[in-house]
């Protein structure tokens, strides 16, 4: 805009231009100055007094190149009058556009001001002298000061927010291990075998649960988790808790599931791998695949060993084996079946997290 | 290091742990699993002490610990001076102190909570990155 006004004061007749101030320049919200090509000032507007808070003396040697009082650079340090960006345009014929420097008052308020700066020449291009149009770039600076702040303090709220998750995640997973301590404290004293079982299973919920924590506390969202990456993680945590008894392998498809399937999806898988390993008889690791697939509407989680087969019971228990899995797959609102081959299929609605 | 006729190595572990409970079970599951305990200990320097002085052939070492100082930093004090490595134990081990913790050879991580199984398979994986040694079968 600048540029444009320079030369729409300047073209016509430049001499004139600078000699004696166009009428319009109280019009202009902005402040505006010109000094001849010595560096004096031949005329400013009331908005340039107002910006240095004083009325400097016209074609004064004195005050040559710029009416402020003062001038610093954005650095604090004081720009001399020969050294002020009029100065430079004066010296070199050549615009200057967009610099920032630092006005300071006679009564030691001071504003941040950025200049535009076009030379005056005539038609043979001989300099005559210099047009400078400034603007108070305070608030500018102020917003973007405290945008830097806000920015600084919403960094410091996301590393405490981050240590928050971190000891939480590090308390609950830290409760699982002293529970499990507890389940392993009671197996190893209780007489009964049934009993030490138990235990033994309720231990390997736990470990589970856990994974399925450590799989929600690494998901990028709090309200749905990658399937992907989920399945991986509970796959990965039953091949660790049942060691070289299984080699599972897993195949999933993509997408998100919402929070609240978690833990019932991880258990599911436990139970099932924890059901088919102990039927297992052999002495080599029993291959187990674990795979989510989708079917139109619904995914459908199946757990197979070619050699080993499940199979319902009419009455199942409800708080272990096939009657814990099918009130967890109610629980998802889905449904579970065991095929003809003896697969355990687990069907349920895929939910709004995807 | 490697067990004789198949059987698992037998190895001398000291266990860091500041919980109670935790350290009790893992003491008992060791010990069913056939491997020696040769200490406990719930603060670094305590580590740093009994692995100078029973030198065992690695340590089980928690991250959080009683005390100012963690078990990354007695694992880094104990491999310094002794060359002793650890199997970290941790129920959050975040990236920067796995990092801190490369330092000091890692014989691997154990995820709280873990059962025996994870336990003994950690500790069968861990005595077999350690130099063999025929005295220990």
């Amino acid at each position: 805009m600048s540029a444009h006004l320079s030369s729409f004061l300047a073209l016509k007749n430049p001499e004139a231009a600078l000699r004696e101030a166009p009428e319009l320049i109280e019009f202009l919200p902005i402040a505006i100055y010109a000094c001849d090509a010595e560096g004096r000032v031949r005329w400013f507007n009331t908005r340039a007094a107002e910006l240095w808070g004083r009325h400097p003396h016209v074609g004064d040697m004195a005050e040559r190149f710029c009416g402020s009082f003062k001038l610093f650079g954005l650095d604090g340090s004081l720009i001399r009058r020969e050294e002020t960006p009029m100065a430079e345009v004066l010296r070199t014929g050549e615009p200057v556009h967009g610099r920032e420097a630092t006005i300071e008052r006679p009564d030691g308020s001071n504003l941040i001001a950025m200049v535009h700066i076009e030379p005056v020449k005539d038609a043979s291009g001989r300099l005559l002298g210099a047009i400078n149009c400034f603007h108070d770039t305070s608030e500018l600076h102020r917003a973007k000061g405290e945008a830097a702040e806000n920015g600084a303090m919403a960094r410091v709220a996301e590393t405490q927010q981050r240590l928050l998750l971190d000891e939480l995640n590090h308390r609950v997973k830290n409760n699982m291990q002293m529970l499990h301590a507890l389940l392993r404290g009671a197996q190893r004293e209780t007489a009964s075998e049934v009993a030490r079982a138990v235990l033994a299973d309720t231990g390997q919920r736990v470990g589970a649960m856990a994974a399925a924590q450590q799989a929600l506390y690494d998901a990028a969202s709090p309200a749905s988790f990658e399937i992907e990456n989920f399945m991986n993680v509970i796959a990965r945590s039953a091949q660790q808790t049942f060691g070289r008894r299984t080699a599972i392998r897993l195949r999933t498809v993509q997408g998100r599931l919402p929070t609240d399937c978690a833990m019932a999806l991880a258990l599911i898988i436990n139970e099932v791998v924890m059901l088919l390993v102990k039927r297992h008889a052999g002495e080599t690791p029993l291959p187990i695949e674990v795979s989510m697939t989708r079917s139109g509407e619904m995914l459908r989680l199946c757990v197979t060993a070619q050699q080993c087969r499940l199979a319902l019971d009419a009455v199942e228990p409800r708080a272990s084996g096939l009657g814990l899995v099918g009130g967890l797959a109610q629980q998802l609102r889905g449904t579970l079946r065991i095929s003809p081959e003896g697969v355990c299929v687990v069907e349920f609605p895929a939910p709004q997290g995807e | 290091m490697h067990g004789a006729d198949g059987r698992p190595p037998v190895a001398r572990i000291l266990l860091v742990e500041d919980d109670f409970l935790i350290a009790m079970t893992l003491e008992s599951d060791l010990r069913d699993g056939g491997q020696e305990v040769v200490g406990l200990a719930a603060t670094a320097d305590r580590a740093v002490e009994l692995a100078k002085a029973a030198r065992p052939d690695f340590v089980i070492m928690d991250i959080r610990l009683a005390g100012a100082r963690d078990g990354v930093d007695a694992a880094l004090e104990i491999y310094r001076e002794t060359g002793i490595r650890s199997l970290f134990a941790s129920a959050h081990a975040d990236a920067r102190s796995r990092a801190r913790a490369d330092r000091a050879a890692p014989l691997g991580w154990l995820q709280k909570p873990y059962g025996r199984e994870n336990l003994l398979e950690a500790v069968r994986h861990a005595c077999e990155q350690l130099p063999a040694d025929e005295n220990k079968a």
